[in-house]
């Protein structure tokens, strides 16, 4: 039969879920129960209350009369009174509700046993506190219904609590690692593995805890085989797989305690409590701690790998783009050098028509027949004003010619495809000298070069970057003094190094950090030039993946250092 | 022979496709002083050009019997001089047409670039009058001696 279409549609899921809840709990109660030393319906762990506790957390506090229903049908199972159900009942429902408060309230519990924080608030918060609740709720009713005498509850109570914090702290850790981690499935080796834990798990805990296979009394000492597993779970796989081999462990522990066998089974019902319970704690607090501090160890491991991988992935992109940002400069330096040059031409050829026409009047001038005075004004505007006019014009842009060849030459400098090939920079210095020989002559200098040793790169490039230093020199020698030019180098390591000194004008201090910039000239009446040289050095030379530097005193001369990569050695 | 040589040399149609006009005057009034008086075309864009040699788009009705050289800058915005060059000496018909190459830069790869595709002659801006005379006459010269055999036949 259809279901009534006013009804809502989470009434029939909600009613489903406490349905559930409850009988996951009256189960689990019944589990407890079967689980009780014999004598006295005492448990060592009481997994109701994880699961109550669970079930808070993961489905809302609006779960629990689940609860409350679960933990009443238990009782009255059990043969309670009804009174006495109902009292123990809440109870239960109170200290699962007083848990889970706590766990959100006060540390912001998410549901995953993956933080230390979360843990420590599983153990303090829920396991030792919020089980106060139950125990003194559920004694005190016991006592009312006379069921036990006052004179007992301390001792009950005592029982009751601790059973309830193992609950929390082996079930609920169990319960929300597979509940809330997203499924986790080992495969391959993995999978080998994880079976080859937990068998072995399993065989070491029958060992251990049955005593069926150690005949002495030596299995009493061997509880602390299970820590190895814990270990490994917590180290291979993590926080679940680590909480699962806790709760094996448990069981194991406290089927065949129960069954009268193993390291636990000795003395009274109490000692044998003790015994078990603090076994189960400790397990349960170092696969809850290990687990998570190894989870938090391999998430910051994580992070850090990502962020590391991040940076790498921004390094490369801002390289990229910076190399792409260059290429875009140097591609505007030649386009825009290239297209000023078109109207350069038209100021050129048409300075050069209105010469010709200048002239061409000029001629027609002598059989005009004009008034003297006439004649002779027109005669000076075409023989003087204009063609003086045409002079700087002419002047100008012959300047703004060898500007622009300037540019173009530098951005080419820049384009061009050097070669990488072993280079006798000795050789190459003898020549740039022998060709400058007329200069050389000229200016009275004394220029040397020895000891030079090779470099690899493009000999062309780097015949260039000696010219134009050599020919710096020669340009800015101190007038009246006889120039000195010397011209060495050095091996270090596998850097070529060399020098340009002379003992010319110097730069002044301020001057030096913009001297291998574009246009500049620091000395214009002791030379001409476009103020190109030095910054196609130390462009030819960071190409060589080399570096250039200046020393230099004003008046008394100047240094030029320059590295590139030695003789057989691979540079950018 | 002589005769009829000068003579058809200057039924010779100079193009000059170039999109600067103060280039294309210049080189105009070089061509009038050296007493070149050949028809002359100035064409401003490098499609323009094409749509001339080819004698298609707005030039569809020129006739396509007339000997053309022609004159063609580098940069041109859109279809530039090089793309010019490259789809004349592609064509069967105006492969053997003399092209010279106007421009204002001397970057090697770029002169290589155009002499690998078949121009003729590479004169870089400004020009220098005498030089470019000369190229101009050689090569409307040239024109004749080659292309005279293969019209012949259809002369006589």
């Amino acid at each position: 039969m259809a279901a009534p279409s006013d009804v809502k549609p989470s009434t029939i899921p909600y009613a489903f879920t406490i349905a559930a809840v409850a009988v996951a709990y009256f189960a689990a109660a019944r589990f407890g129960l079967s689980l009780a030393f014999a004598t006295q319906q005492v448990t060592a762990v009481w997994p109701p209350t994880g699961i109550a506790l669970v079930a808070l957390l993961l489905l809302g506090y609006r779960v629990w009369p689940a609860i409350l229903i679960g933990a009443f049908v238990a009782n009255v199972v059990t043969n309670e009174p009804l009174a006495t159900a109902a009292g123990i009942a809440v109870g239960n429902t109170m200290e699962g509700l007083v848990g889970a408060f706590l766990l959100r309230r006060v540390i912001g519990f998410d549901n995953s046993i993956d933080t230390v924080k979360n843990v420590l608030g599983l153990v303090c918060l829920a396991a030792i506190l919020s089980t106060l609740v139950s125990a003194t709720i559920g004694v005190a009713t016991l006592c009312v219904s006379h069921i036990i005498p006052w004179s007992s509850y301390r001792s009950v109570w005592w029982v009751w609590w601790v059973g309830d914090a193992m609950g929390d702290l082996v079930v609920a850790p169990f319960l929300l690692a597979w509940a809330a981690q997203r499924a986790v499935r080992w495969r391959g080796r993995r999978l080998v593995e994880f079976t080859a834990l937990f068998t072995a798990l399993i065989v070491v805990s029958e060992v251990v805890f049955s005593g069926r296979f150690l005949a002495t009394a030596a299995y009493f000492q061997l509880e602390y085989a299970a820590f190895p597993f814990l270990i490994w779970a917590a180290l291979r796989f993590g926080p679940r797989d680590t909480v699962s081999v806790a709760i094996v462990v448990s069981s194991v522990a406290i089927w065949w305690t129960v069954h009268n066998k193993g390291p636990f089974a000795a003395g009274t019902l109490d000692e044998r409590l003790i015994l078990l319970d603090t076994f189960i704690a400790v397990t349960g607090m170092t696969a809850l701690l290990l687990g998570a501090a190894t989870a938090e160890r391999e998430q910051s491991k994580e992070r850090l790998h990502r962020a590391h991988d991040e940076l790498e992935v921004r390094v490369r992109e801002r390289t990229s783009e910076l190399a792409e940002k260059n290429e875009e400069v140097q591609a505007f330096v030649y386009i825009v050098s290239h297209d000023l040059r078109a109207p350069l031409v038209n100021l050129q050829g048409f300075s050069q028509e209105l010469e010709g026409s200048c002239k061409e009047l000029e001629q027609r001038l002598k059989f005009a027949a004009l008034p003297a005075d006439v004649e002779h004004a027109v005669r000076t505007i075409i023989t003087d004003d204009i063609p003086g006019s045409l002079r700087f014009i002419r002047a100008s842009t012959t300047k703004f010619q060898r500007l622009i060849d300037a540019l173009l030459a530098l951005s080419r400098s820049g384009r061009q495809d050097y070669a990488s090939e072993a280079v006798d920079v000795q050789a190459i210095v003898n020549t740039t000298i022998d060709s400058l020989r007329q200069s050389i002559a000229a200016s009275g200098a004394r220029v040397s070069s020895m000891h030079l040793p090779g470099a690899q790169g493009d000999a062309t490039a780097i015949g260039q970057v000696f010219a134009n230093l050599i020919g710096n020199a020669l340009n800015y020698l101190q007038p009246g003094r006889p120039g000195v030019i010397e011209v060495g180098g050095e091996m270090r390591g596998d850097v070529s190094h060399y020098w340009v000194r002379d003992n010319g004008s110097g730069f002044p201090p301020s001057a030096q950090p913009r001297l291998f910039q574009v246009f500049q000239r620091f000395h214009p009446t002791l030379a001409s030039g476009e103020g190109m040289g030095l910054a196609i050095v130390k462009r030819a030379v960071e190409r060589h993946g080399g570096k250039v530097s200046v020393e230099s005193q004003e008046g008394l001369g100047s240094t030029f250092h320059l590295t590139l990569p030695a003789t057989g050695t691979k540079h950018g | 022979m002589a005769n009829s040589l000068t003579e058809w040399a200057h039924r010779v149609v100079i193009l000059i496709v170039d999109d600067d006009e103060g280039h294309t005057e210049l080189v105009r009034r070089n061509l009038r002083r050296a007493g070149i008086n050949n028809e002359l075309v100035a064409l401003s864009s490098g499609s323009a050009a094409l749509d001339f040699v080819f004698a298609r788009g707005e030039y569809l009705e020129r006739k396509g019997d007339a000997d053309l050289l022609i004159l063609l800058d580098i940069n041109m915005p859109g279809l530039d001089g090089v793309e010019v060059l490259r789809q004349i000496k592609a064509h069967p018909d105006t492969r053997r047409t003399p092209v010279i190459m106007l421009t204002t830069t001397d970057d090697p790869r770029e002169v290589n670039r155009c002499y690998d595709l078949g121009c003729n002659v590479y004169i870089t801006k400004p020009i220098d009058p005498s030089a470019f005379i000369e190229a101009v006459n050689r090569l409307g010269l040239f024109i004749s001696v080659v292309t005279m055999p293969s019209d012949q036949p259809r002369r006589s």
